[in-house]
């Protein structure tokens, strides 16, 4: 989990390459009769900061982090439902769904304090979304760990509850790339067991960390898969569309 | 426009970047890539996030295996969702942030209160008038006996040979209550407060006791059920509800097959059983220090019990227009000035931004009271203030459309006072010495400009009010324009190039412009147009 905050911060790190979005002034404005303009134009760097050319024209769409709304309807899509039938999602210490527990901490408006919503990947957001990751990937694995049918299951739907690397590595890999689908929509062509090799190791000393020297439980098991969970919920590609 | 925040950055591959280079070791790529184009499987997830906000279902993922590309009829599928229905609700709740739930609209005279099981009202100026006292409220001890009206009915009001008076302060007991708030469960409140009188006169006039002004009549409690006094469940209830009227009216173009035009110029709302209540009973035992929420005049309101949950179509007639002259908008935006500071950002797509040096226009003057003629407020009050005159007819920090001469004549000189009382101050120019004394607050500078009083009232065909300005920005494509702008700053994460030396989009965005028009301005037709954009399908 730390590498996985590591990995998080450090992209969070190089999240300033580009221009930044501007504040919408830009959405007005054909009309100058009725514009006031903004002065400066343009900032200019500072006097040590060597040439910047201009940024190529954008013929994209620009990516985003997805908002507090969109993580309310997504976990439950992605985790499934839990034991008794309810949506895997966030749940505080005060039984309270932690999404909305942090809501206003974490940008999302209520139109009084805040109107806008704050969408920067903070050193604030991954702190909760190491949160989120940690209790509802707990949620989702107990049902798992609970539903004998793997047919039934959320997350572990290609191995049995004790399967390692090492027992049925063909079925880590199916379930390591179905899980790179479902959770962020990434699609491993089934040949390819090299992309999910990461991933792979990270189960694998997930395993091993739990067990020590003895034989791996299905109970050490769940600690891999449990970091894979972490891990795939606190990805980029989980939060950034 | 950023989507939702202005300052994000914008080279989020910059993190898959970061990732690999960090995992690998690597030396960092050049991060700013050329656009490519998203596969299909993330080009289903961006859909999704957009249109349903979540994540495709692992099924939907696995259909796409057996198909060469997202098909066609997934967007309109998408759009024909209640998730869609959502989505384009957090949408437009970014235009109008309709949260109103720290308006206050009511003060204590019409406000109650529960000390050690036992409900009163909070005024303690009304304990006075009940009690002799200021602030005594009743005992713990029920109330039984009540006076008997002539018709051999009762208004509960307490029978003085019940009553305990101690040094000339009365004290009486309290009496079990039905709240309309919560039928199935009585409350004990003091009789005073709870008595239910219904009318008293006033000046020679029957007047409801639901009237503010007949908060210091003694006779004149909370009436039955408590009808005309809030509780903070009801405060709750009425201030949730005016949100989600908000909310209906966009569903009605979301989903509801309506033109997207009908957001400034339909003048159908929605009620509840507690905005129709509330208008009913409540809404006239107002404050005049805080806002002014009475019903207009002639305003048809649905006749629905508080618990009645079904909400039922109005027609509100008037200057109404659209969502901007529903309660949750003037209430969010509680002054002329800012309410139509807000139209224009959301429908004009124009803001107020004054340039970092300032140059005073010539001619000025710096003291002038007409903000249009002040050095220096030519950058914004010379065009805000004939645009504030549009919401003209609408009370500021209020609902109510002051168009009955009898509460509102156009000339009051009897509030040109030093001390005028609470209406004047609120409505009126109460100082002598000010520019057309007496006068309407929003009338004051008519003489001068005579346009706002076109904006208020109209003329002939035209009306007055918003609906004018809307149909102004209708005609000339500026709503058509703006409204592709800012949707398609929603989906595409970024603006369009439309302005300066970035103008590159501009044929895009009359081509999206004019099609939104020709589809009778479909709010799903342009969203599945931006969607469909390879601008959409590509990402870098």
């Amino acid at each position: 989990m730390k590498r996985s905050l590591l990995l998080s911060a450090s992209a969070l790190l190089a999240v300033g390459c580009n221009k930044p979005m501007n504040d919408g002034a830009n959405l007005g404005g054909n009309n100058p009769s009725t514009n006031v303009g903004v002065s400066p134009p343009q900032s200019t760097p500072p006097v040590d900061h060597p040439p910047v050319t201009r940024p190529p024209t954008i013929t994209s769409a620009s990516a985003q982090r997805v908002s507090i709304a969109q993580l309310r309807g997504t976990l439950p899509v992605a985790l499934g439902n839990d034991l008794s039938g309810n949506p895997v999602t966030w749940i505080y210490p005060n039984g309270r769904p932690g999404l909305d527990v942090v809501s206003l901490t974490l940008g999302e408006p209520n139109y009084i304090d805040t109107t806008e919503e704050d969408l920067s990947p903070s050193p604030l957001y991954l702190k909760f979304m190491d949160d989120l990751a940690r209790d509802a990937c707990d949620r989702v694995l107990r049902a798992d760990y609970g539903r004998s049918a793997a047919a039934d299951r959320s997350l572990l739907r290609f191995v049995d509850l004790a399967d390692t690397a090492s027992t049925n590595a063909p079925g880590v890999n199916h379930n390591l790339r179905y899980l790179k689908l479902r959770l962020h929509g990434v699609k491993i062509d089934d040949s390819d067991d090299t992309t999910v090799a990461p991933l792979r190791d990270l189960f694998a000393r997930g395993v091993q960390g739990s067990a020590g020297s003895a034989a791996p439980t299905a109970n050490d098991v769940k600690e891999g898969w449990r970091l894979v969970c972490n891990a795939l919920l606190t990805a980029p590609e989980f939060h950034i569309y | 426009m950023s989507r939702r925040g202005g300052s994000m950055k914008k080279c989020i591959p910059a993190l898959v970047i970061a990732l690999v280079a960090v995992a690998a070791r690597a030396d960092v790529a050049p991060i700013c890539e050329a656009p490519r184009a998203i596969d299909k499987y993330q080009l289903l997830r961006r859909l999704s996030l957009d249109l349903r906000g979540r994540i495709p279902s692992i099924e939907e993922y696995q259909s796409l295996d057996a198909q060469d590309f997202v098909p066609d009829s997934t967007v309109p599928a998408f759009l024909q969702t209640d998730d869609f229905r959502l989505a384009m609700r957090r949408y437009h709740e970014h235009m109008f942030w309709p949260n109103v739930s720290n308006v206050r609209l009511h003060n204590t005279n019409s406000g109650l209160q529960t000390r050690s099981g036992i409900w009163s009202l909070q005024s303690t100026g009304r304990a006075r008038t009940y009690r002799g006292a200021l602030g005594a409220l009743c005992s713990d001890y029920e109330q039984t006996h009540f006076v008997m009206l002539p018709d051999g009915s009762t208004n509960y009001e307490p029978d003085p040979a019940y009553v305990v008076v101690t040094g000339g302060v009365k004290d009486e007991g309290w009496r079990w209550v039905t709240p309309y708030w919560n039928p199935s469960t009585p409350i004990k409140v003091c009789a005073y407060d709870a008595m239910e009188t219904l009318t008293v006169a006033l000046a020679g006039v029957q007047t409801s006791c639901g009237d503010f002004r007949t908060n210091g009549n003694r006779l004149c409690g909370c009436g039955p059920n408590l009808q005309f006094c809030y509780s903070s469940v009801a405060d709750t209830a009425i201030t949730s509800a005016m949100r989600e009227q908000l909310a209906l009216s966009i569903d009605d173009l979301s989903v509801g097959g309506q033109p997207y035009t009908d957001i400034l110029l339909s003048t159908k709302a929605y009620e509840n059983g507690v905005l129709s209540f509330w208008k009913r009973n409540l809404a006239t035992n107002l404050s005049l220090t805080n806002t002014y929420v009475a019903p207009d005049p002639e305003e048809e309101i649905a006749y629905l019990d508080w618990s009645d949950a079904s909400w039922t179509q109005i027609d509100r007639k008037g200057p109404h227009a659209g969502v901007v002259t529903l309660p949750a908008y003037l209430l969010r935006f509680q002054t002329d000035r800012g309410r139509a500071n807000r139209l224009r950002i959301d429908f004009a797509c124009e803001f107020f931004i004054p340039p970092a040096t300032l140059s005073p226009q010539p001619g000025c003057d710096p003291g002038a009271a007409d903000l249009t003629q002040r050095c220096n407020c030519q950058y914004c009050h010379a065009t805000l203030e004939p645009l504030a005159a549009y919401f003209g007819l609408l009370s500021e920090a209020g609902t109510t459309v002051t168009t009955d001469t009898r509460i509102f004549p156009l000339l009051n000189p009897a509030c040109v006072s030093a001390n005028p009382s609470a209406m004047c101050s609120r409505f009126y120019v109460t100082h002598a010495d000010a520019h057309n004394p007496g006068s309407l607050l929003t009338r004051q500078w008519a003489d001068v400009h005579p346009e706002y009083l076109d904006h208020m009232l109209g003329g002939g065909d035209v009306p007055g009010g918003p609906r004018q300005w809307a149909q102004q920005l209708i005609a000339n494509g500026t709503f058509a324009q703006c409204t592709v702008k800012r949707t398609f700053s929603y989906f595409m994460k970024r603006d369009m190039r439309v302005a300066g030396d970035q103008s590159d989009e501009l044929d895009l965005l009359q081509s999206l412009a004019d099609g939104f028009k020709s589809s009778n301005y479909s709010l799903t037709w342009l969203v599945q147009q931006v969607v469909t954009l390879p601008e959409y399908r590509r990402v870098r």
